[in-house]
């Protein structure tokens, strides 16, 4: 079908990896967009998220394929050990045969890749303007369209796409602190915390005491190898270790993940996966 | 998910011509299911992954030497979402 011409532009309230993703398939259906974010600049934090063949599908319906696949890491398999006993419990291979069946890779990928890949792409494409220092105070709608009031009290003129906070109220609450135990192991970046007495223990049962301590899972990840990521390589590489430009000896960015040792991501300073 | 949510919100604009009261209404007919099955697959999973007891004894035997052909089934409806099927009928 024709698209048909909206006088006003379709506004967009938040400028994180929702908000500019609504904006480039917004834009790519011809239709102008202005996004409006809060933060004087537009950036991103968070951690690292794994990217299923369903991401990089809708990487590439954003035009944005090729950005995402030269930031991502991939991966060989996801296995899952039980923490009481070490043994193996699931192994999921995720190489050659997994990318076949579903056309698209599994990786893992920083949070603020994604919204960079993003926002090159909202910048590449044109059209799409982007506001900061605009915080969505109120919306006044009406037959021919919407008005969005910024807490500077200036009226904008438009239609939202996605307006969390005033449709869904608490999106935006501040994360919850991490227990003291868990920060520190962190900040040691050691998968158990100091044993409180003696230190004769074997490390196995330490660990054991600390799945226990903890309850929640601790994601092993490619070491905080920085020659593991290339930030700004374009080049596509579902291949299991990284693709070499540098010494055939410089470590492999091995995709059999380190299962024992809970290593941190280089940009990412904690791993707040907590399930219960 | 938000990803997916963009694709979807613009496969369903391009569907129903930039008519937005209609493309909203397929984008959420689109969406609601598929993410409340991600929601609650991953708050079982959670469940999963913390099992202790029996419920630990339990997961174990279903998962281990299970082959590769049957979790990429499981994971089939997550991992076979594409632009050209993510609008609902």
């Amino acid at each position: 079908m024709n698209a048909a011409p909206l006088a006003s532009p379709v506004l967009v309230a938040g400028g994180g990896i929702g908000g500019l993703a609504a904006a480039l398939a917004l834009s790519r259906q011809g239709l102008a967009v202005k996004v409006l974010e809060q933060a004087a600049e537009i950036g991103e934090i968070g951690a690292g998220i794994q990217l299923g063949p369903n991401a990089f599908a809708a990487f590439d319906a954003l035009g944005i394929g090729a950005r995402a696949r030269g930031r991502a890491v991939y991966t060989d398999e996801m296995v899952m050990h039980d923490a009481i006993d070490e043994s193996l419990v699931g192994r999921i291979p995720v190489g050659e045969a997994f990318r076949a069946r579903f056309g698209n890779p599994y990786a893992v990928i920083h949070r603020a890749d994604v919204h960079l890949s993003l926002l090159e792409g909202v910048q590449e494409r044109g059209g799409i303007e982007l506001l900061t220092s605009t915080r969505v105070a109120r919306i006044e709608q009406g037959d021919a369209g919407v008005t969005v009031i910024d807490a500077g009290q200036e009226g904008l003129s438009g239609r939202p796409a996605m307006e969390r906070r005033e449709h869904l109220g608490r999106s935006r609450l501040p994360p919850r602190p991490l227990p003291a135990a868990r920060r520190r192991a962190i900040q040691r970046r050691r998968h158990v915390p100091q044993p409180a007495t003696g230190g004769v223990e074997r490390q196995g049962r330490q660990r054991r005491r600390s799945a226990k301590l903890f309850r929640r899972h601790l994601p092993a990840r490619p070491a905080a190898d920085p020659t593991c990521r290339k930030p700004g390589s374009a080049e596509p590489p579902p291949t299991a270790s990284r693709s070499g430009d540098g010494p055939s000896a410089a470590p492999r960015c091995s995709a059999t993940l380190p299962t024992r040792r809970c290593s941190t991501w280089p940009r990412a300073p904690a791993w707040p996966w907590k399930t219960r | 998910m938000a990803l997916e949510d963009a694709v979807t919100l613009g496969e369903a604009l391009r569907a129903h011509g930039n008519d937005f009261t209609a493309a909203f209404a397929h984008y959420e007919r689109s969406r609601i299911a598929r993410t409340a099955r991600i929601v609650l697959s991953a708050r079982e999973m959670g469940r999963i992954f913390h099992a202790k007891g029996v419920e630990r004894l339990v997961r174990n035997e279903l998962w281990q030497g299970r082959a590769p052909e049957r979790f990429y089934d499981a994971l089939e409806w997550l991992y076979g979402w594409r632009a050209e099927n993510c609008l609902a009928r």
